[in-house]
C-alpha cells in the first residue's frame, strides 16, 4: 500500500531528523563547550577590553588588527524547538546556546591570531544570520575583531 | 588606564537557558498539539459541515478536475465487467434518495486491489479487485461501500475539513521552521482516525444495501478476509485511513447479528473473459 508507505515516511523522516538533530547538536555541543572554558582558562591572564586606551603608561611597540570568526549551525531539534518558541513567544532559548557559543569562539580565534600581544583593545563582536533572508535561521555567523598591543618588556 | 588586570573565573553563564531540553519541549509540543487540536475539531467541523452543503452542481464540476471517464479501461472484458458493476451499483441507488449526480462505475485497468469514491458520483473500481474476488457479493459489498461514501458525502467533507485547516494553520505557522508541515502530518493523521469513523459508517450501509441487493449479506466480509490472507495489514497498517481487516470483519459480523441479515450463498463473479455474456 503505497499511500502507508508514503504517509509514514514523511511522519518519519522529520522525526528521524529532529531526533538525530538532537543528539548530534548535543553532542557537539558539549565538545565546543568543553573545548571553549579549556581555551578560555589558556588565555586568561591576557586582558582582552572594549577600551580603547589600556595602561597608557607602558610604550607600545607594535599593533595590528586581529579577528576572529565562526559560523554555527543550528541543528534540526533546535531549529523546531526554536520554531515552537517563536510562535509563542518569550525567550528563544533554544538559540541562546548557539549564539554565546559562536561569541565565545569568535573571541578565542581572535586571541589565537593575536600572538606575542599583551593586551588586546577596542574589541567588538558582531553577529548575523547566515540563511536565506526571511527564512528562520539556518546557522548564525560571529565575528570578533580587537587591536593587538604590544608593549615594550 | 592603570587598573591592574585580575584575571578570574567568571560565574555560571548567565546567557544560555539551564532548563533541560525535554522540559521545553513537552510544554511547547503540547501547546502545538493543543494548537492543532482546537484548529482541527473547531475549523474542521465549519469547514466540514460547509462542504457537506455544498450543491450536487458544484461537485460534479469538482470532479471534473479528476478525468475519470477517460480511466475506463477499453478493452472488452473491462467495459463487459462494468456493465455488469453498474447493474448493481443502479440496483443499490434505488434502495437511497435519488440526487442529482448519478452513481458511475469505472473500471481502470490496474492490478490495484481497491476502489474509490470521486467526487461527482464516480466509483472507481481497479482490476485487481475484480481478479481476486471469490464471489460478486465480494465486489458488491465495496461498491456498496463507495456508494456510501458518496451519499455520506465522506470525500467532500474531507476535503473541506483538509482545506480550512491547512489554510489557517499555514498563516499560523507560516514561517516557523518546518511547523507548518509538522501541523499538516498532524492534521493528515488526524483526518486519516477520522477516516476511519467514515469508513466503519460506510461500512454498515454497504451492509444495507447488499441485503437490498441480494436478500443476505454473503460474502461481506470476503474483500477482508482477503486483505488478511495477503497481509496487507503489515506494519505500516497504523498510518491507514481504513480500518484494520480484521477489526472490520468483527464489526461486520456484529451488525449483521444486530440487524438480523444473514450470511446466504454467494454468487459467483461471472467472468468477463469472453465479453460480454454472462454465465
Amino acid at each position: 500500500m503505497p499511500a502507508e508507505i508514503e504517509f509514514a515516511l514523511r511522519v518519519g523522516i522529520p522525526i528521524l531528523l529532529v531526533v538525530v538533530g538532537f543528539f548530534s547538536g548535543s553532542i557537539f555541543e558539549k565538545r565546543h563547550y568543553a573545548s571553549i572554558e579549556r581555551r578560555e582558562k589558556e588565555l586568561r591572564p591576557i586582558p582582552v577590553t572594549n577600551v580603547r586606551e589600556f595602561d597608557t603608561a607602558r610604550e607600545i611597540v607594535a599593533s595590528r588588527l586581529v579577528m576572529g570568526s565562526v559560523v554555527i549551525s543550528v541543528d534540526a531539534f533546535k531549529s523546531m524547538v526554536g520554531g515552537l518558541q517563536s510562535f509563542f513567544g518569550g525567550r528563544v532559548s533554544s538559540y541562546e546556546t548557539l549564539v554565546d557559543r559562536a561569541r565565545r569562539e569568535a573571541v578565542l580565534r581572535m586571541m589565537d591570531e593575536a600572538t606575542g600581544a599583551h593586551v588586546l583593545v577596542n574589541l567588538r563582536i558582531e553577529t548575523s544570520a547566515v540563511g536565506d533572508p526571511g527564512e528562520s535561521a539556518s546557522s548564525i555567523e560571529a565575528v570578533a575583531y580587537a587591536t593587538a598591543v604590544e608593549y615594550r618588556k | 588606564m592603570s587598573t591592574p588586570y585580575v584575571p578570574n573565573d567568571p560565574g555560571p553563564n548567565p546567557n544560555i537557558a539551564n532548563d533541560p531540553p525535554w522540559r521545553l519541549v513537552a510544554i511547547l509540543g503540547g501547546g502545538f498539539i493543543a494548537v492543532i487540536l482546537a484548529a482541527w475539531f473547531v475549523l474542521g467541523w465549519i469547514g466540514g459541515s460547509l462542504a457537506k452543503q455544498v450543491p450536487d452542481g458544484v461537485e460534479q464540476r469538482l470532479g471534473e478536475f479528476i478525468p475519470v471517464e477517460q480511466m475506463q479501461g477499453q478493452s472488452p472484458e473491462l467495459l463487459a465487467a462494468r456493465d455488469h458493476l453498474q447493474g448493481i451499483v443502479d440496483v443499490m441507488a434505488t434502495e437511497l434518495p435519488p440526487r442529482e449526480l448519478p452513481y458511475r462505475v469505472i473500471v481502470v485497468e490496474d492490478p490495484t486491489v481497491n476502489a474509490a469514491a470521486v467526487p461527482g458520483g464516480a466509483i472507481l473500481v481497479f482490476r485487481g479487485l475484480l481478479d481476486g474476488a471469490t464471489s460478486e457479493n465480494e465486489v458488491a459489498m465495496i461498491l456498496g461501500h463507495e456508494i456510501a461514501h458518496h451519499h455520506h458525502r465522506d470525500h467532500l467533507e474531507r476535503l473541506g475539513r483538509q482545506l480550512v485547516v491547512a489554510a489557517v494553520l499555514s498563516s499560523i505557522f507560516g514561517d516557523g521552521g518546518g511547523l507548518e508541515q509538522l501541523g499538516g502530518l498532524g492534521v493528515e493523521g488526524l483526518s486519516r482516525k477520522m477516516g476511519r469513523d467514515d469508513e466503519r459508517e460506510a461500512d454498515e450501509l454497504a451492509l444495507d444495501l447488499l441485503d437490498a441487493v441480494y436478500g443476505h449479506v454473503g460474502g461481506s466480509t470476503a474483500f477482508f478476509e482477503r486483505m488478511l490472507e495477503d497481509d496487507v495489514d503489515g506494519l505500516m497498517k497504523w498510518a491507514s485511513t481504513h480500518p484494520l481487516s480484521a477489526e472490520r470483519i468483527d464489526r461486520i459480523i456484529e451488525i449483521a447479528g444486530e440487524r438480523g441479515y444473514r450470511f446466504g450463498e454467494t454468487q459467483p463473479l461471472p467472468s468477463f473473459e469472453s465479453a460480454p455474456t454472462r454465465e
